[in-house]
């Protein structure tokens, strides 16, 4: 089995309009014989109890952003989080990718605060977009799928400085049209790239633009792995005819069995996309619904949009996009680990089970014991971030 | 990764940063872009025309007459690479510019840098702009206030590299030598951040942001003699919760602003002691729903402006709403117009301008409304412009506000800005109504300007400075000059 280096890539989280996919998240739902308003039916994870909720960062009112310690950061929106073997973690949102120390002091990395561009150079000279993600790229470096600039770029250290370098795709072209337009570097185009960019162990690049999969090579050229898919229904069969339907969802994460499984948001499931076969399967779902249960027979709310893998408890973390509660997939079920309960009042600060999710992700997982889950709610909680954990495995653990 | 930062320290000691000193002219407004300071064009002249819109909340209507407003040429007052948020005040016959130099990151060092311009001729009389504080790490986001024939500044450091504190500096407005150098005005463990400053007549009056309880900040301040002496023992508390204050004094009272959720609130305060006499309006507020940004004027008689901006994205459907500027009175005696205005569904009785304190606004298309979720989504605004950041007011001494605030332009993707450009208009002071129709003055294609302050000077004299990035990526501190005939 191939080592894969981001098995806990961070959500970028779609901006707050997402809420207006809603109505066409219901058409689609229709369209697709889901009932999206089924009763919930919560199955909590067997320890729920001892899972706790809190705030890790963000204060209630920055007003934008600030570095300090984490609990007086400042940022708007809930970003894209990212760890690295050392416990150290980037995030980025708004434009600017913080360093969170292992003590949890928020500095700016890079980008400049409050200017949005596509300039490369310098981490203290280059510019980024306002939505962007960020995934640790396999070379001790990091990528990072802009949304705003339709290109992916990588953060690396060159010559002992951090340096900020387009590698694929060119803001000044208009985005595709009809089918994605491949090529080295500048050539390619790029659409909406979605929730999340995630990396092999190579160094590959791999991100949902619009409904396609797009791989970038650690030189630039970017393959269109589904060039005969498209928007459509969730069939399985070849990757290179996969249709998928990612209206502002689309997160990804590497499995253990080094396959990418993606959040398929308007098609209610998770798929499998298994590179080495090239085939697409359903995993979960589909369904609609806030349902736990069997994986074939249990749903989301307002549908998939994030998945994390979680290596350490060799699950999967992953949620609806306008859900209220944090879900885990193991064994063929899927359980909520969080929230689940819209009556729930507080955020951040309850027992795990009774705290409010809402529009909420995972970002990802701690590789330092005792692994907390990284997470964030909105409900006008999206300059925060959160994580779970169980006070009991905190007992000598460092990662925190 | 001390690599590129010690590259980058070492460029700008090989003199990365540029600095120019140029003249700027009360020339006519130029048309389109001068990027050199003193560069001279054809232009135009500003009318004060009559009222434009008839007054819906108290006051008169303006009317009758005609005022004349000029404008000089941009003209740059530094140039480099990482340059932003100038900030200005008027004393002693001379403003002070104050930026941020340099970036505040990880491994990265901001200074605070300055420069005196003559009033009238808005030359600058030192050879070489001041370093106001060349601390360790960073210092950023400065504030500066008049007074005693000195100029306070104030900024947020980060020299501990754990969290900032409010320091300042006192600079002789005669000389344009430090007189004080740079001190603790809150140092406090925890953040501390986003100072603002305003001279009461016999001491500096400074604000900021801190950290208060688990995680939430407030606002606090402290009173600052002309020598640099913090007067208070402990921090005066105005707000258990907000961000982003300002300050303003006029008449023996300060009006002390801040964003808190989506209000714009505030409270007067007693100039000499500083403590909080009472809230402003009714319920604190100034505004509702348009509380980002706060700049803060005021006629001498104690009446005040607040300027704040909607800093919503657009978005392809519309649901943030629309980007907007809006002003709030405060008047002498507390009261705020402004606090009740409703501004209905999405605030479409702004993007409508149903209502009088709408400096800019973004439109749905052509219609009047803002129709949020609509099936097709939003195409865009009239003029494809989007009102976003930090806007300024300045009182002209003849009954109109003028304010400057910056829109960009809306990208096909309907998410992102760009192209920023720096706006002014004129309002009267009883009606709002407008009494100078808006007039671009900087920024574009090419040509980004954004982050305004406006600050009045002698005789109808106004200073207007911004941050301008340039295409190639160059950061530039500029200024226009404006004239009321």
């Amino acid at each position: 089995m191939r080592r894969r280096v981001s098995p806990a890539g961070g959500g970028l989280l779609p901006f707050k309009g997402i809420l207006a996919a809603i109505w066409a998240g219901t058409l689609a739902a229709a369209a697709a014989g889901i009932g999206g308003a089924a009763e919930s039916q919560i199955k909590y994870v067997d320890d729920i109890d001892q899972w706790r909720a809190e705030i890790f960062a963000g204060a209630a009112n920055a007003g934008g952003q600030l570095e300090g310690p984490a609990m007086e950061a400042g940022f708007s929106h809930a970003g894209s989080l990212c760890f690295v073997p050392s416990g150290e973690a980037y995030f980025a949102t708004d434009g600017v990718i913080f360093h969170i120390s292992k003590e949890g002091t928020f500095r700016f990395f890079a980008g400049i605060p409050g200017t949005y561009g596509c300039a490369d150079g310098p981490v203290e000279k280059a510019t980024l977009g306002r939505q962007i993600s960020i995934c640790p790229d396999g070379k001790d470096g990091f990528y990072i799928g802009d949304r705003s600039n339709r290109c992916v770029r990588r953060l690396s250290r060159k010559d002992g400085r951090w340096m900020v370098e387009t590698v694929a795709g060119d803001p000044a072209k208009p985005e595709w049209k009809g089918k994605p337009a491949d090529g080295a570097g500048r050539e390619a185009v790029f659409k909406y790239l979605h929730s999340n960019v995630i990396a092999d162990a190579d160094g590959n690049a791999y991100i949902m633009d619009n409904n396609f999969l797009r791989r970038v090579s650690p030189g630039g050229k970017v393959e269109t792995l589904n060039p005969q898919g498209g928007p459509g229904k969730p069939d399985d069969g070849p990757l290179e005819s996969a249709k998928f339907s990612l209206i502002m969802g689309g997160g990804m994460c590497f499995g253990p069995d080094g396959c990418i499984y993606v959040a398929d948001r308007w098609n209610h499931c998770i798929r499998k996309v298994d590179l080495a076969a090239k085939q697409v399967v359903v995993v979960v779902g589909p369904g609609g619904g806030y349902r736990d249960g069997p994986e074939k027979n249990c749903g989301f709310h307002d549908s998939p949009g994030h998945i994390v893998y979680d290596p350490y408890r060799k699950r999967f973390n992953t949620n609806g996009v306008d859900d209220w509660g944090l879900r885990v997939w193991q064994n063929g079920e899927m359980r909520t680990i969080a929230g689940g309960n819209t009556r729930n009042e507080k955020c951040m600060e309850e027992p795990a089970k009774d705290s409010r999710m809402g529009w909420c992700g995972v970002y990802g997982v701690h590789p330092l014991p005792p692994h907390d889950i990284y997470f964030w709610s909105g409900h006008g909680w999206t300059n925060r971030i959160g994580r779970l954990y169980r006070p009991s495995d905190r007992k000598g653990g460092e990662g925190r | 990764m001390n690599g590129p930062y010690a590259i980058f320290m070492h460029a700008r000691r090989m003199g990365g940063f540029g600095w120019r000193r140029v003249a700027c002219p009360y020339l006519p407004i130029a048309h389109g872009p001068t990027h050199a300071g003193i560069s001279i064009s054809a232009g135009m002249t500003f009318f004060l025309a009559a009222a434009a819109f008839a007054p819906i909340v108290g006051g008169r209507a303006a009317g009758g007459g005609e005022a004349e407003f000029t404008a000089g040429t941009p003209a740059v007052i530094a140039e480099g690479d990482l340059l932003a948020r100038p900030r200005a005040a008027f004393g002693s016959g001379v403003y002070l510019v104050a930026w941020q130099e340099g970036w505040p990151g990880l491994n990265g060092t901001a200074d605070i840098v300055a420069v005196r311009l003559e009033a009238g001729s808005l030359k600058p009389p030192d050879a070489a702009p001041i370093k106001v504080c060349g601390a360790p790490e960073s210092q950023s986001l400065p504030a500066v206030a008049a007074g005693a024939d000195a100029f306070l500044v104030v900024w947020q450091d980060f020299r501990n590299g754990k969290d900032y504190d409010v320091r300042g500096a006192v600079v002789d407005a005669k000389t344009g030598k430090i007189r004080v150098p740079d001190f603790e005005i809150a140092a406090r463990p925890r953040n501390q951040a986003r100072p603002a400053a305003a001279w009461t007549g016999r001491h500096f009056a400074v604000v900021w942001q801190e950290a208060r309880g688990r995680d939430a900040y407030g606002i606090a301040g402290v009173r600052v003699s002309a020598e640099g002496r913090v007067l208070d023992a402990e921090p005066i508390l105005y707000a258990e919760t907000g961000h982003s204050p300002t300050v303003r004094a006029s008449a023996g009272k300060l009006l002390v602003a801040w964003s808190d959720g989506q209000t714009a609130s505030g409270c007067m305060a007693d100039a000499e002691t500083g403590k909080p006499i009472k809230n402003v309006g009714a319920k604190g507020k100034m505004n509702t729903r348009c509380p980002n940004d706060i700049s803060l004027a005021d006629d001498g008689q104690g009446n005040f402006m607040a300027v704040s901006a909607r800093e919503s994205f657009p978005n392809p459907w519309g649901w943030p709403g629309p980007g907007a500027v809006l002003c709030s009175r405060v008047n002498a005696d507390g009261s705020a117009p402004e606090e009740n205005v409703n501004y209905g569904y999405y605030l479409s009785d702004v993007c409508g301008r149903r209502v009088p304190n709408v400096v800019d606004t973004a439109t749905w298309g052509n219609t009047d409304r803002w129709h949020a979720g609509a099936p097709g989504g939003f195409k865009g605004t009239a003029d494809g412009m989007w009102p976003y950041g930090k806007p300024a007011v300045a009182w002209d001494g003849k009954g109109t506000w003028l304010f400057a605030w910056v829109k960009g332009k809306i990208l096909p993707d309907k998410l992102n800005l760009a192209d920023y450009e720096i706006w002014l208009r004129g309002m009267d002071a009883k009606s709002l109504a407008v009494t100078l129709k808006d007039r671009k003055l900087a920024g574009g294609v090419g040509n980004e300007a954004k982050n305004p302050a406006i600050e009045a000077g002698p005789a109808g004299e106004f200073l207007l400075v911004y941050e301008s990035v340039q295409a190639g990526g160059k950061m530039r501190i500029e200024a226009v000059g404006l004239r009321a005939k």
